[in-house]
C-alpha cells in the first residue's frame, strides 16, 4: 500500500493540524518559505516546467490568427485551459479535479487578462479582420499541493518566454506570415508582472503560511489567494468556502503576500535572464565560439593548453620560468 | 466620463456610500421550499433552494453532512443586448456558481443533514451590476424562507475605485469604468468574512479603503434585508 492516501486518513491530518498550531510544519519549513522552486524553460519558446516542491506542471504556449469577434474587432484572444494528468492525483475525484481545473484557469484569466498585464489589443494584425489568439496549456504532472501558485507562475513564465512569429502587411491588407528561421519571432507585450502567492489561513486567521502542501491543504481552514505585481498593486484576490475570518487579517495576509510576491518576481526574472544568455549562446556558429574563445585567452597571455603546462612547472620544484624579459 | 461629481454625487445621485434601493419577497416561487426576488436597484435577481433532497449523484454523497450544489444563471434578456448566455455553461457563470457553492456549504448547518443535499438556483434576470453579491444576498434569503439552518445571515455588498473615490454597490456603467471591483460577504455580527473577490488593480492602501467600504455596505444591507424578513413573517403568522 504506497502512502499518497495517508495525508486523508484523521490521524494524519491531526497530527499536521498540531503541529502547526504549535508553530512546526511537517517539512521543517519557515512560515514565510515557499518550497524549492525550479524553472526550467524548453528548448522552444514558450515551453516551461515549473516545479514547486513535489508539485509539477508543465506550460505551454501556442498561438493562431484567427478572425476577431465582431463586438471587438481590434482585441485579440487570451486563453487559459488547465489539465490533470492521469497520474498527477490519484485520489482526488473527477469532480473535484474539474472544480479546482474551472477555478485555476478562470484564477490565472483574471489575473493576466483581466489585469491587463498582457495586453490583447497589441495582438491584433488588422482591424476586424485578424487578429491573434493565444492560448497557454496548463498540465499539471503531479499535484503536491498549491496547484494556483503552481500554475500561475507557469503560465506567466510561458508568456514571458513566448515568442510569437513576425507578421508584415502590405498593401494595406495582404498579412504575411513570416517562418521563425525567415524573420526573428517577437515576444509578446506584458505591461507587468503579477504573480500569485496563496497563503493559508488556519485558528480562525491568526496563524498564516505560505505554499501549503498536499497535507496541509486538507487540514487548514481556508486559503486566500492574492495576485501581486512588483509595484504593489493587488491584481486578484480571492477568499472563498472555508471559515469565515476576521477583516482585519487581510492585513496581515497582504504583507506577507507582497513579500512573496517580490521574491517570486526575481526568480522568474533571474530565470528568464539566464535562459536569455543560454539561447544566445546556443544560436551562436562554432567559428564564432572559438574566435571568441581565442580572443579572450589571448587577452590572458597565452593559449590555453600552454597557460596551463606553464602552470604545472610553476608549481613543480625548482623550476625557473623564462619568460623572455 | 466622471463618476463621481465634485460635490460627492454619483451618476444616480448617490453618495460614495450609499447603496441602491433593495425590494425583497420571500416565497416568490410557490413549488420550491424556498426562493426570493431580490432587486438591489436595477439588478434582479431570483434564486430557489430545493432541499434537503436525495443527492442526485452517489459518488457524491457525504455520510457526515449534507452537500449544497448550486446553478448560477443570467437570462438572455438581463443585458441591454439579448446574450444567450446557455445554460449557465459558460465558465464565468460556472466559476460563479463553485464559489457562492463554497460559501453557502460553509454557511448552512450541514452538519445537521448527512447524506442529503441542497440545490440551490439562481437566475440573474435583469443585470445592473453586483449580480454576484445581490446573488449572494437572494440566496440566502431564500435558505432562510426554505428554514434551513444557517450559522448566520450573511449578506454580501459590492465596492470599487472609480475617479480616486471608493464607492459602494456599483451599477453596470461604474463597474465597466475599469476601475477595480471588490465582492465581500460577511457574518453581520462577528463582522468576519466569509467570501472575497477582487478583480482589476488596486494599490494596497487603497483596496483597504474599499474592503472596510464594502464591509460596511454588507452591514447596512442586512439590515434592511432584517426588516423584510421579520415583516414576511409577521404577515404569514397572522394570516
Amino acid at each position: 500500500m504506497s502512502g499518497f492516501a495517508l495525508w486523508n486518513c484523521p490521524a494524519e491530518k491531526k497530527f499536521v493540524k498540531d503541529a502547526l498550531c504549535e508553530g512546526e510544519r511537517t517539512d521543517r519549513r519557515d512560515f514565510n518559505s515557499y518550497r524549492d522552486i525550479s524553472i526550467m524553460f524548453g528548448s522552444n519558446s514558450g515551453q516551461v516546467e515549473v516545479t514547486m516542491g513535489t508539485t509539477r506542471v508543465v506550460s505551454v504556449v501556442s498561438s493562431e490568427i484567427v478572425e476577431p469577434r465582431q463586438d471587438k474587432p481590434t482585441d485579440g484572444f487570451l486563453n487559459f485551459n488547465v489539465e490533470f494528468s492521469p497520474l498527477a492525483d490519484q485520489v482526488a475525484s473527477r469532480d473535484h479535479k474539474q472544480v479546482d481545473r474551472l477555478i485555476i484557469a478562470r484564477l490565472i484569466d483574471r489575473t493576466l487578462r483581466g489585469s491587463k498585464a498582457i495586453d490583447t489589443e497589441a495582438l491584433c494584425i488588422l482591424g476586424g479582420k485578424a487578429v491573434w489568439s493565444i492560448r497557454v496549456d496548463c498540465k499539471i504532472v503531479d499535484n503536491g499541493g498549491n496547484l494556483v501558485d503552481c500554475c500561475h507562475l507557469g503560465s506567466l513564465a510561458a508568456l514571458m518566454h513566448y515568442k510569437r512569429p513576425e507578421v508584415t502587411i502590405q498593401q494595406g491588407n495582404k498579412i504575411t506570415l513570416h517562418s521563425v528561421d525567415a524573420k526573428n519571432p517577437v515576444p509578446l507585450s506584458i505591461h507587468h508582472v503579477p504573480v500569485v502567492v496563496s497563503v493559508a489561513l488556519l485558528n480562525n486567521g491568526e496563524l498564516l503560511f505560505v505554499d501549503p502542501s498536499r497535507q496541509e491543504e486538507a487540514v487548514v481552514e481556508g486559503v486566500v489567494v492574492v495576485g501581486m505585481n512588483a509595484h504593489e498593486e493587488i491584481c486578484v484576490m480571492e477568499k472563498s468556502g472555508g471559515a469565515a475570518v476576521a477583516a482585519e487579517c487581510f492585513a496581515g495576509v497582504l504583507e506577507l503576500a507582497s513579500t512573496k510576491a517580490k521574491e517570486l518576481i526575481n526568480l522568474l526574472t533571474t530565470e528568464l535572464e539566464r535562459d536569455g544568455e543560454k539561447q544566445k549562446e546556443a544560436s551562436m556558429p562554432l567559428y564564432a565560439k572559438r574566435y571568441y574563445e581565442r580572443k579572450n585567452q589571448k587577452r590572458a597571455g597565452l593559449p590555453g593548453e600552454q597557460a596551463e603546462m606553464l602552470q604545472q612547472l610553476q608549481e613543480g620544484e625548482g623550476v625557473e620560468v623564462d619568460d623572455g624579459d | 466620463m466622471e463618476y463621481v461629481s465634485p460635490e460627492g454625487l454619483r451618476l444616480d445621485g448617490r453618495r460614495a456610500n450609499e447603496c441602491r434601493k433593495i425590494a425583497c419577497r420571500l416565497g416568490a416561487v410557490e413549488h420550491a421550499d424556498g426562493s426570493c426576488y431580490l432587486e438591489q436597484g436595477n439588478t434582479k435577481v431570483l434564486a430557489t433552494v430545493s432541499g434537503p433532497q436525495e443527492v442526485e449523484q452517489r459518488s457524491q454523497m457525504s455520510h457526515e453532512c449534507a452537500i449544497v450544489r448550486c446553478e448560477f444563471r443570467t437570462a438572455n434578456f438581463a443585458t441591454s443586448q439579448r446574450k444567450d448566455f446557455g445554460s449557465g455553461g459558460d465558465r464565468r457563470h460556472k466559476e460563479a456558481a463553485l464559489l457562492i457553492q463554497q460559501t453557502l456549504a460553509d454557511l448552512v448547518l450541514v452538519q445537521l443533514f448527512p447524506r442529503s443535499q441542497f440545490t440551490v438556483c439562481i437566475t440573474v434576470l435583469q443585470a445592473d451590476g453586483g449580480e454576484r453579491a445581490v446573488a449572494l444576498n437572494a440566496a440566502t434569503l431564500a435558505l432562510i424562507d426554505a428554514g434551513v439552518p444557517l450559522k448566520s445571515f450573511l449578506t454580501a455588498c459590492s465596492a470599487g475605485f472609480v475617479d480616486d473615490t471608493a464607492i459602494v454597490d456599483m451599477n453596470y456603467v461604474e463597474r465597466t469604468s475599469g476601475g477595480a471591483e471588490v465582492v465581500v460577504a460577511v457574518h453581520p455580527d462577528s463582522g468576519h468574512v466569509a467570501y472575497l473577490q477582487m478583480d482589476s488593480k488596486l494599490s494596497i492602501p487603497h483596496f483597504q479603503g474599499v474592503m472596510s467600504l464594502a464591509v460596511r455596505g454588507c452591514k447596512q444591507v442586512n439590515k434592511v434585508l432584517r426588516r423584510f424578513v421579520k415583516k414576511q413573517i409577521m404577515a404569514t403568522r397572522s394570516k
